[in-house]
């Protein structure tokens, strides 16, 4: 403990863990916003869900750092391509091409369950916004989003798994990150680095973890056929609010049908 | 003429893609405060029909008048909120509470909270469920009987002059069934509703109904008073259908009387 290495990369912590955070949440917050209304349309018109969904699946099978890897040049051509028209470029490395990543790899688990959770609504449920004399949007706000919510949820945690995790790549592209002592490290054969490094991310997830071990693997009947789904864990529900207790939530069940498997889902 | 019709349908047909006719050239029309029965098997088109008066389903031809209006030119969603519906498979929303659910409709109308709750205790009562005991629940803590009552409730709350029903009763036992049954003839004499029921049971319209219309094949095949249908049967299906019930009801009253 009185390794001068260690006190150093205490000291890097609050630069590194806080950086990390932030690219975290602002793709996190970027990929909820595109995510959910894409998810929405996807829900309404079946060509696109086909469509908007199998571009996430591809995303998705692209490794975390070969993404981030492809925004760099990516936006290094568009940093050129406005620097020729508005004379002013921007930075093509850090903050912006690790957000864009990151917020890209956050819209499948986001997408699916929104989907998912909406479709698998009982058909009398959704006549019956309709017989009521519901608009299309009161049915969407009032009754079919508040009944996938729990599904969404499942989803949004997944997708920050899979975030926090896959920041710890975005060192290379020049966005300070945890990843910086693990990357730090291995170039300096610094082991106490690697190692504090791969411990401090480990806890970061902690957090998710801890909620997962709550949920098992769950499939829900959607019209595509099963889908893979999170069950949920009453501790995300009870954040998103006091209309939705638990008392609230215990009520959802016929909504979706959720099936168990017995094994815990890794992002 | 135009007054004293609450629902009418001229010529009205239905089809779905290329397949044949789901209704066909069907002419019927419902009286004001009128409890018309609409029977036939599954697959005749009758619930098909009930969706076209409040614009559900849009009908490939014919016009349907409900009131002094042509549907095909009011707003759906007007329309619904001023026809009551209640659903085959009840239909309340699973995260609101009872209270919630009944008062749905006057919420989308913009009522305000103090005259939605008068509305929800009074609607209660008129259901037969204790207000204080009932308006918190949700509906998976209510029995099937207490759900259909509610789904009556939610239907009567924006206090609309025509319900439609479809199956409403199916999934009871007997018991709950011949009560709810009592209670809403009663509600659609005292509120003087105007009711369009769908049932493929005969003996259920025979009871509550003021007049049956038989639906077979997407056609209307007869039309008339119970008594009528019960005892004078002109049409081959309407006989076959309503051989079961009277033979039934003659082995019960053979029965009580004493005899094999």
């Amino acid at each position: 403990m009185n390794d001068p290495r260690f006190s150093e990369a205490l000291a890097r912590l609050p630069d590194y863990l806080g950086s990390h955070v932030l690219v975290s949440v602002t793709a996190l917050v970027l990929g909820l916003a595109v995510s959910l209304p894409l998810a929405v349309v996807a829900t309404r018109h079946r060509h696109l869900r086909n469509l908007i969904l199998g571009f996430a699946s591809i995303v998705q099978t692209i490794p975390g750092l070969a993404l981030l890897a492809l925004f760099y040049p990516l936006l290094l051509a568009l940093s050129a391509l406005t620097e020729k028209i508005f004379g002013a470029g921007f930075s093509a490395l850090g903050f912006l091409p690790s957000v864009l990543a990151l917020a890209l790899y956050s819209m499948l688990p986001i997408l699916r369950n929104t989907v998912t959770g909406i479709l698998g609504i009982n058909p009398a449920i959704k006549e019956a916004t309709l017989g009521v004399g519901m608009t299309e949007r009161q049915a969407l706000t009032m009754v079919e989003l508040p009944l996938a919510l729990p599904v969404i949820m499942a989803g949004i945690r997944t997708a920050a798994v899979w975030v926090i995790g896959t920041a710890t790549l975005a060192t290379p592209v020049g966005q300070t990150s945890l990843g910086n002592y693990i990357f730090t490290g291995l170039q300096t054969q610094n082991w106490v680095f690697v190692v504090f490094g791969c411990v401090v991310s480990i806890a970061q997830l902690g957090d998710h973890e801890g909620a997962e071990r709550v949920q098992g693997v769950g499939s829900v009947q959607g019209d595509g056929g099963l889908m893979p789904v999170d069950l949920v864990s009453d501790g995300v529900v009870g954040l998103s609010g006091h209309r939705w207790s638990l008392r609230r939530v215990a009520h959802l069940s016929p909504a979706v049908e959720l099936r168990c498997a017995s094994f815990p889902e890794r992002g | 003429m135009a007054g004293k019709n609450a629902i009418e349908l001229q010529g009205v047909s239905k089809r779905y893609g290329a397949h044949a006719n789901v209704l066909d050239d069907v002419s019927l029309s419902v009286t004001n405060s009128e409890f018309l029965a609409i029977v036939g098997p599954s697959g005749s088109g009758k619930t098909t029909l009930l969706r076209l008066i409040n614009r559900l389903a849009e009908p490939t031809g014919g016009t349907i008048r409900v009131g002094d209006t042509n549907v095909a030119e009011t707003d759906p969603i007007l329309l619904r909120r001023r026809i009551g519906y209640v659903f085959q498979g009840v239909g309340l929303f699973p995260h609101m509470t009872v209270a919630e659910n009944i008062a749905i409709t006057p919420r989308l109308i913009g009522w305000d909270d103090e005259k939605r709750a008068a509305r929800t205790g009074e609607l209660l009562a008129l259901v037969r469920l204790d207000p204080e005991k009932y308006r918190e629940r949700f509906p998976a803590e209510l029995s099937g009987g207490e759900r259909q009552r509610v789904g009556v409730a939610r239907a009567l709350a924006a206090e609309p002059k025509i319900v439609l029903m479809d199956e409403p009763f199916g999934a009871l036992d007997a018991l709950t069934r011949d009560a709810l049954q009592k209670d809403y003839r009663g509600l659609h004499e005292r509120l003087s509703l105007t009711t369009v029921m769908i049932t493929h049971d005969l003996t259920e319209a025979a009871l509550l109904a003021d007049r049956i219309a038989v639906i077979h094949r997407g056609k209307i095949v007869e039309q008339g008073t119970p008594r009528e249908l019960m005892t004078a049967p002109k049409d081959a299906y309407v006989r076959e259908l309503v051989k079961t019930p009277k033979e039934q009801a003659e082995r019960l009253a053979a029965l009580m009387r004493g005899k094999p």
